[in-house]
């Protein structure tokens, strides 16, 4: 009530102040001497129902102090610059910088947070053990489940139609916490001239996130859950470099390190609906289900391996020499090396599998194959450019790119595995360390030869040599084609049009059949296919200081090969429009509008089938489709006033978007399903977002002012991923079928924030 | 009961504020002029042979286009206008332009010379570093230069932008990609705490679309995202292709900015057999445990080591 009285009042008053401008106030001037820097202190409050998370999402709006100070100073001997922005907020940012006619130094603080839910819930506990996360349950509630004792009107995890509306015995164990994370980012630069020619520099980075966030830990198929992972990780950067250039041409070299660290390396969570290992299936050895995996009849824990510590080592070198009519060489070269050497955990440790007793059967789960991943990745990667402007008709680029991801990590052989920590199973393959390498040649012609306009050609080319994947090779072709306009003042004209062809040889179905991939199946990534992409942009300027634009895009990708049926994505195109005008009359005033819709869709087909040599897997009307549709529309508009009447400055900007998402499934195995009553359509996917800002600078002096803001944002959204308890929209239910979960999902928001804050510049 | 609707009262902060304000604005004095320091304009430069006429002869006419406080006039530093030639340092020697009573035709001008032409003017001194690399970049074969960008004397925005920040810069043109900032699922570039420039070096760069980290998407996402680096035991060939092969980075509709919904995504390349490829639409939504491949974190509520897996059974990235 009170926030809401606040942005009322922030409102009427900046309303007011508005009228005000019209009345008879003595112009103030600006201060006649030049300004060093500005303080603001004021106070933010903010009024929310609906998903307060989502509103915040990367922004610290809570009711607080709001802070802002900046000073930049410059004289002959040196410059310096000082930011404070949100200070003592979640959000808030700091830098200082500072250069002399030798040295540059360079610092800042940044905190970013990411607010995934308020109204989360979990009926699990979070605790840490060194390196390991751990998340428990409540003990007598699991073995309820488990020797199904639970309270009658109640389930374990609801798991069909008939129990989808009974609570989950942990719905009141679910207890609220706030889903969120910070990334605090520290940097620190430091470059020195040692002569006009060469500088040396040295930077050091730190990014550390912690907090939480949500992840998924399953048992069985029945039993898929999500709960809040802790998160305590850093990244730590260095580079140090030495840079010499002349009129002649450039060269760096540069070593970079970077290192992740992650203090959670594993987590370990409880099952929702067990509380023992399961022994009691009687064809086993020792009584695991073999059907575990997905019954629920598994562990008690489960056991995963979180982000491993990896270390990145670089050495850079670049280069760029110049020559004569305007023609130079630019090159980069990298040298790469990234290693994981992570201690990898257990195979599993439910202590039905994990026993000699079944070590007889599956020998390969007695011990690992080796204690560490000692994984490594040496890359080499290589730029070159050569550009020429021997004449003022005609301009030459030819680019060409390496890269070599050389992945020596040892192939970990898979003897034996453990399904779901429930099930050992036979031998299964080994790791596929990818590699790849990829050679990349464009080269481009543009022509100046009509007044005002550039035709520009273009060729590319790219092969790309890949293990272990369907196609080993795949080559893209490329043509483009551009046109510009130049240095005309009343139109600005550009358009391009690329297609490219990509061709695959050396194709290895088996990397496609082996996993159990239908024949027919393409995977879009690793697919031949043909691109084409065309984008037109008109700018018109009838007269200074007012411009329209319009501007088209167009993509398709077609990956239809003519196999019949071929499966997986066999096209996907977007089209994308905008016109807007921008309008300065003034130097102080300037308002604009844009408006723009896109549309994007795709089809992908496949087959509802158990394998072979199951009659449905090779049986076309098993076959479906599924057609995705978004259009999306957006809407901008603002208007801007510098220093109107020497005392005023105004931003007011309002901004939309609105986007619906179909999903249509069809097919012969679609109607089959609807023909037993067993298919039912999909809600389409629906946002709108609405975002209004005002932001009023008013200086009673040359030095002093008040400054009133507002931002409203209102976000409806209609997602049928997302559960709310029945007859309780906004509420979160966490027990739906199949599993528990926090809750977390896309909600909608209607939220103001007002500021009000005195201004002093100085 | 909302986090936000805690409050102790916005009227105690707000008086005292006003009250600070009110201290501030009484003790301010009534007029104060510290002198402008002639030397940070490069003031004080004499005509020289060479055509040059000295900056203080550029500002009897153009004292609108001074350039104080800008990095251009730090005098201390021996590679800047300031320190050279000031204004004649760009815009060429003005003799001839004095001479000829203003004639534009015997000065050069950036704003209307050739896109070309007028970058060729900023290299010859901005070509280390992030800009080393601007010949034969996408910019420059496309006719866009250092002015299309920048604006020496009326700069909106930071770092001499010709509006007032990035997105809304280089939204004039890729008005399709920063509309995508409007998406709910976005990185932080609107809230202010991202730019096009964390991302990309528009002024040119080694890797494909100006990203201006390593040679691959992939190198350029995984500088920020180091938690998916690895290299991992299992690797998913998606992942170790390219981040955009599921990712939109500049924002989607999509939960975790992919490029399509869950468990549709994934449904495009696991046609297998079982539970991959089976109908999930709004039956399986209200009937039947399945609905979990639907709902929430949909495939990767099981499959939650899509990035790749360290587990020795992260095979299906399950663990």
């Amino acid at each position: 009530m009170r926030n809401r009285l606040l942005m009322v009042t922030a409102a009427l008053v900046l309303a007011s102040t508005s009228l005000a401008l019209a009345q008879t106030q003595p112009a103030q001037p600006a201060p006649a001497s030049p300004l060093l820097g500005s303080v603001s202190i004021g106070y933010q409050g903010s009024s929310v129902t609906g998903d307060e998370a989502r509103f915040e999402r990367y922004r610290d709006l809570r009711n607080r102090q709001n802070v802002q100070f900046d000073f930049a100073k410059a004289t002959e001997k040196y410059l310096l610059d000082i930011t404070a922005i949100n200070v003592g907020n979640r959000n808030s940012a700091y830098g200082f910088d500072f250069a002399n006619s030798k040295l540059k130094f360079e610092f800042s603080f940044d905190a970013i947070p990411f607010n995934y839910g308020y109204n989360t819930r979990t009926p699990w506990t979070v605790s840490t053990n060194g390196s390991v996360a751990n998340l428990t349950l409540d003990p007598a509630t699991r073995l309820a489940i488990e020797t199904r004792t639970i309270p009658s009107g109640t389930v374990g995890i609801a798991n069909n139609a008939a129990t989808a509306a009974l609570p989950s015995v942990w719905r009141p164990l679910a207890t609220p916490f706030d889903l969120d994370s910070r990334r605090d980012s520290f940097h620190v630069g430091l470059k020195y001239a040692i002569t006009r020619e060469l500088e040396a520099e040295f930077a050091l980075a730190s990014h550390k996130r912690h907090g939480y966030m949500p992840f998924g830990g399953a048992f069985a198929f029945n039993n898929a859950n999500e709960f809040p992972l802790p998160i305590d990780d850093r990244t730590t950067d260095i580079e140090a470099g030495v840079d010499w250039a002349n009129d002649k041409g450039m060269f760096r070299i540069a070593y970079e390190r970077s290192m992740f660290a992650n203090t959670y390396n594993s987590l370990v969570w409880d099952n929702p609906i067990r509380a023992t290992d399961y022994s009691g299936n009687r064809t086993t050895v020792t009584g695991y289900d073999p059907s575990g995996y997905s019954n629920g009849n598994g562990p008690a824990t489960g056991r995963l391996a979180t982000a491993p510590d990896n270390t990145l080592n670089a050495v850079i070198f670049t280069g760029l020499a110049k020559f004569a009519r305007r023609t130079s060489l630019s090159g980069t070269l990298a040298v790469i090396s990234m290693t994981q050497d992570e201690a990898l955990i257990p195979w599993t440790t439910n202590s039905v599998i994990a026993n000699p007793t079944v070590y007889a059967a599956f020998p390969a789960l007695a011990q690992l194959p080796r204690s560490t991943a000692d994984a490594e990745v040496k890359a080499l990667n290589a730029s070159f450019v050569f550009n020429t402007r021997a004449n003022q008709y005609v301009n030459l680029t030819a680019r060409y790119r390496y890269h070599d991801h050389d992945n020596r990590t040892p192939a970990f052989p898979l003897n034996n595995t453990v399904r779901f920590d429930a099930v050992p199973e036979p031998p299964s393959g080994s790791t596929e360390p990818y590699t790849i390498t990829q050679n990349k040649f464009d080269v481009d012609a543009s022509f100046n030869v009509l007044p005002y306009t550039s035709f520009k050609i273009g060729y590319g080319l790219d092969a790309n040599k890949k293990t272990y994947l369907a196609y080993r090779k795949l080559t893209d072709n490329t043509v483009r084609a551009s046109v510009d306009t130049l240095g005309n003042q009343y139109v600005t004209f550009r358009a391009i049009f690329e297609h490219t062809k990509r061709s695959g040889s050396e194709f290895h179905q088996e990397a496609i059949v082996d996993p159990g991939g239908q024949p027919n199946l393409r995977l879009f990534d690793d697919a031949e296919r043909t691109r084409d992409r065309a984008t037109l942009l008109v700018t018109l300027m009838p007269m200074p200081l007012f411009d329209i634009t319009a501007s088209y895009g167009y993509g398709k990708d077609d990956y239809d090969i003519g196999l019949n049926p071929q499966f997986g994505l066999l096209n996907n195109d977007n089209n994308v429009v905008n016109v807007g005008f921008n309008v300065s009359p003034t130097d102080q005033v300037s308002f604009g509008l844009n408006v723009g819709q896109e549309k994007f869709t795709s089809l992908q087909r496949s087959r509802n089938a158990n394998p072979g040599p199951d009659p449905s897997w090779t049986d076309p009307s098993r076959d479906w489709l599924l057609d995705n549709d978004e259009t999306v529309r957006t809407f901008d508009l603002y208007l801007d006033v510098v220093r109107l009447a020497g005392t005023t400055d105004l931003r007011v900007a309002y901004d939309f978007s609105d986007s619906d998402n179909a999903f249509v499934h069809s097919g012969p195995r679609i109607d089959a399903l609807r023909a037993i009553s067993q298919s039912e359509a999909l809600p389409n996917v629906t946002n709108k977002w609405h975002r209004f800002i005002a932001d009023l600078k008013y200086f009673f002096t040359a030095r002093a002012g008040v400054g009133l803001g507002y931002w409203y944002e209102k976000f409806e959204v209609s997602d049928f991923a997302t559960i709310d308890l029945p007859g309780q929209s906004g509420d979160p239910r966490v027990d739906y079928l199949g599993g528990i979960t926090t809750g977390y999902g896309n909600r909608p928001y209607t939220g103001s924030t007002g500021f009000i804050r005195l201004l002093y510049l100085f | 009961m909302g986090r936000l609707k805690r409050t102790l009262g916005p009227a105690v902060p707000i008086a005292g504020a006003l009250a600070l304000w009110i201290v501030a604005v009484a003790t301010v004095p009534a007029e104060s002029t510290p002198a402008v320091t002639a030397a940070t304009t490069g003031a004080g430069v004499p005509a020289q042979a060479g055509g040059y006429v000295g900056e203080d002869t550029c500002l009897t006419c153009h004292e609108s286009q001074r350039y104080d406080r800008t990095a251009h006039a730090f005098a201390a530093n021996e590679h800047t206008p300031a320190a050279t030639h000031g204004c004649e340092s760009c815009h060429g020697p003005g003799q001839a332009h004095v001479d000829g009573g203003g004639d534009t035709a015997l000065i050069k001008n950036p704003t209307s010379m050739s896109p070309r032409d007028a970058s060729e003017l900023c290299t010859t001194c901005h070509d280390r570093a992030t800009h080393a690399l601007w010949n034969g970049s996408a910019h420059d074969q496309r006719n866009v230069g250092c002015a299309s960008c920048h604006s020496i004397h009326t700069a909106k925005g930071e770092p001499m932008l010709a509006a007032a920040s990035e997105p809304a810069l280089c939204g004039t043109c890729h008005r399709n990609i920063t509309n995508k900032t409007h998406r709910f699922n976005h990185m932080p570039v609107r809230e202010g705490e991202l730019k096009c420039g964390s991302c990309h070096n528009v002024h040119g760069s080694a890797n494909v679309k100006l990203l201006k980290a390593g040679v691959t998407v992939n190198e350029s996402c995984m500088s920020c995202h180091s938690e998916k680096r690895g290299p991992m035991l299992w690797e998913h060939p998606p992942v170790a292709e390219s981040c955009v092969t599921c990712h939109d980075p500049h924002g989607s509709s999509n939960d975790r900015m992919l490029v399509a919904k869950q468990p549709y995504l994934c449904q495009r390349c696991h046609v297998t057999s079982r539970h991959p490829p089976t109908v999930y639409d709004g039956y399986l939504l209200k009937n039947s445990q399945n609905a979990n491949k639907i709902y929430g974190r949909s495939c990767v509520v099981c499959h939650q080591m899509v990035h790749g897996s360290n587990a020795p059974v992260g095979k299906a990235f399950l663990r």
